[in-house]
């Protein structure tokens, strides 16, 4: 029986670290993976780096301008501005992470059932998923909060509910062209369980452009947080938000222009942020997709 | 001896239109035979070669046997039993395994060699107290290095992808294989060794083949009975050796002779099938294949031709067998002169 011969092993060492090299080849990459780090220090380390309670009142103090004291000024209430946008970032990272995680959640498993379930099963979800999509967000947005009240978990619920379809449509559709590919046909044949093909062999698959998309999501979700916030429908007071502090900031802009400038601030550099690295990330996983970035 | 696997007239029709369209229509839609009365049996341990072109539903068949595809008519028999329902397939599948045309296509592309051979085995609750020792014990069956259970299926070539589809459907040791253009896309000294690692184990392990394929000149050397299909129809049947020796049906006759010889001299003749097969949704009428045929008879056009026994092994479907060796020789020689040249 003739054999092949093996290839020499490569080394390893190098090639361990390539896909973070890969990554930061890329210079909008790079630097979007070190903001996003950042941001992701500064959630998870808020109460030591914060120098202030986020939540301490202190009239005297009301509207100062950035100094020594408050790098970053107070806000109306005598709050350190500082010291809300580091719990900010907490409050932002954690409603965006959980809610697109969720969203991303359900939508794998709706759409690998519809993907590859019976067409009567497909028509059904892929109905809810347009109705679902059609509903503009907004409205649903107030009608979920006048249900179950404003706060951190409507706010998940009602991003979650609302980015979900269009997350299933894409699994969807990935499994559809994998449905009938040999290695499933193969596993068919092998008697391999339904439950088996979705979550061993089709799962793995589909799964790599959901995560590009999710992570470019996150600052879209950062946005809607901020801006149901900034209407008075996000995170309730005294929770400290980008979105409360940019409603906070507005009705004293004239007094206080800071507390806009800074408060605005990080929402910029997260969605920057994220994007890049979203971008980075699709470039990197599938290069067919990548598009010509001007040098 | 029983056969291994019989076939009786199958059947597979494909409708056109979905559901709104059978709604709005009150007459039947037209369907559309992709196969039409495919009777063939295979017998244990021997060597089937299923030839046609693309499109001749070799791969349907294939499919249709193991349950892929479902037949519109016509039996299909294992091991003396009737498949008719799913848990039949199921039953059947156990003792058949399935080789696809694309080697490296064919396995799941996030999971590592080790796994997906032993994969088989797990689905079908085998117990297996060393998953890695077994898997480099089957890489070790068909000449692969132990080290590839940690590789992944597009890191290997296409000849060392289709050694592990080999070990893959022969783990369960099957009584039947089915191999879908075994040799597609290796080059010949590859062929050359997955026939003879397939031809080896089956001589260890005794099970039943089908190669589906439209290679001649592979086919001639590992199989022992020939089936020629056209547009979902088997139109010859019969020993390789007597096949290749004295085609019956013209058909036959043309593949044959439109395999390259590597010798100048015996190309004395030759005319090859001209034009593309015909579609499925139009079939000519009569003999599907009077519209390419060299010897095609008036009686070809009208009257669709039975598909008849022609000496002791042999089946044909033509109005018009060729008889012998020569006589094939003379109709061809006056067909290619009557073409005007």
């Amino acid at each position: 029986m003739s054999s092949v011969t093996e290839a020499p092993p490569s080394s390893l060492g190098r090639q361990r670290f390539a896909p973070l090299r890969a990554l930061l080849a890329d210079p909008f990459t790079g630097a979007a993976l070190i903001l996003v780090a950042g941001f992701l220090i500064t959630a998870a380390l808020a109460p030591w780096l914060a120098p202030y309670s986020p939540t301490k009142i202190d009239v005297l103090h009301k509207l100062q301008p950035p100094s020594a004291e408050h790098w970053f000024g107070t806000d109306h209430l005598g709050r350190d501005l500082l010291s809300r946008i580091v719990f900010g970032t907490r409050t932002a990272l954690t409603i965006a992470m959980v809610s697109v995680v969720i969203a991303g959640a359900i939508g794998l498993l709706l759409g690998l059932i519809a993907g590859y379930g019976p067409r009567w099963l497909d028509a059904l979800l892929v109905l809810t998923f347009d109705s679902l999509n059609s509903l503009p967000m907004i409205m649903f947005a107030l009608a979920i909060i006048t249900v179950l009240g404003a706060g951190t978990s409507t706010l998940i619920i009602v991003i979650a509910a609302t980015s979900f379809p269009s997350y299933a449509r894409l699994i969807r559709a990935q499994t559809l062209a994998l449905k009938n590919s040999d290695y499933i046909l193969a596993e068919r044949l092998l008697d391999a369980g339904t439950v088996r093909i979705i979550f061993v062999h089709l799962l793995p698959n589909v799964v790599g452009p959901l995560i590009i998309l999710l992570s470019m999501d996150i600052p879209v979700v950062i946005m809607v947080e901020a801006g149901l916030s900034f209407l008075g429908l996000g995170v309730r007071p005294p929770t400290p938000s980008w979105g409360s502090i940019l409603y906070d900031g507005y009705t004293s802009i004239r007094s206080a222009p800071f507390m806009v400038i800074f408060g605005g601030f990080p929402l910029v550099l997260a969605t920057l942020g994220f994007t890049f690295l979203g971008e980075g990330l699709r470039d990197y996983l599938d290069p067919r997709l990548k598009l010509r970035r001007p040098a | 001896m029983t056969p291994l696997l019989e076939i009786e007239e199958l059947a597979v029709t494909f409708a056109r239109g979905g559901l709104i369209n059978r709604l709005l229509n009150p007459l039947p839609l037209p369907s559309f035979n992709i196969l039409d009365g495919v009777t063939l049996s295979v017998m244990p341990g021997e060597t089937i070669g299923l030839v046609g072109e693309s499109g001749s539903g070799k791969t349907t068949l294939a499919r249709t046997i193991l349950g892929l595809v479902r037949a519109a008519a016509g039996q299909i028999v294992f091991e003396g039993r009737d498949v008719v329902t799913q848990a039949d397939f199921r039953a059947m599948r156990r003792k058949s395994s399935m080789m696809f045309q694309d080697p490296v296509a064919s396995l799941s592309p996030r999971l590592r060699i080790g796994t997906l051979l032993t994969e088989p085995q797990i689905i079908q609750g085998r117990p297996m107290p060393d998953r890695r020792a077994a898997a480099k014990a089957l890489l070790a069956q068909v000449g692969l290095p132990a080290s590839f259970v940690d590789r992944f299926p597009h890191e290997l070539s296409g000849g060392q992808a289709r050694r592990v589809g080999v070990a893959r459907a022969l783990a369960m040791k099957p009584n039947l294989l089915l191999a879908d253009e075994p040799t597609a896309g290796l080059d010949v000294s590859v062929q050359g060794d997955v026939l003879n690692l397939v031809g080896e184990l089956q001589r260890e392990q005794g099970f039943a083949a089908m190669i589906v394929t439209h290679n001649l000149a592979m086919i001639r050397h590992v199989s022992d009975r020939l089936a020629i299909m056209y547009l979902g129809r088997l139109v010859e049947t019969g020993p390789t050796q007597e096949v290749f020796a004295a085609p019956k049906h013209p058909y036959t006759a043309t593949l044959i002779r439109s395999e390259p010889v590597p010798d100048p001299r015996q190309r004395s003749y030759h005319l090859a099938v001209s034009g593309e097969i015909p579609s499925v949704f139009r079939r000519p009428s009569g003999c599907e294949f009077h519209t390419r045929c060299p010897l095609v008879q008036p009686r070809c056009r009208l009257e669709p031709p039975a598909y008849r026994r022609a000496g002791a092994n042999r089946m044909v479907r033509c109005h018009y067998p060729l008889e012998t060796c020569d006589q094939e020789k003379e109709d061809f020689a006056r067909a290619s002169e009557n073409k005007g040249n």
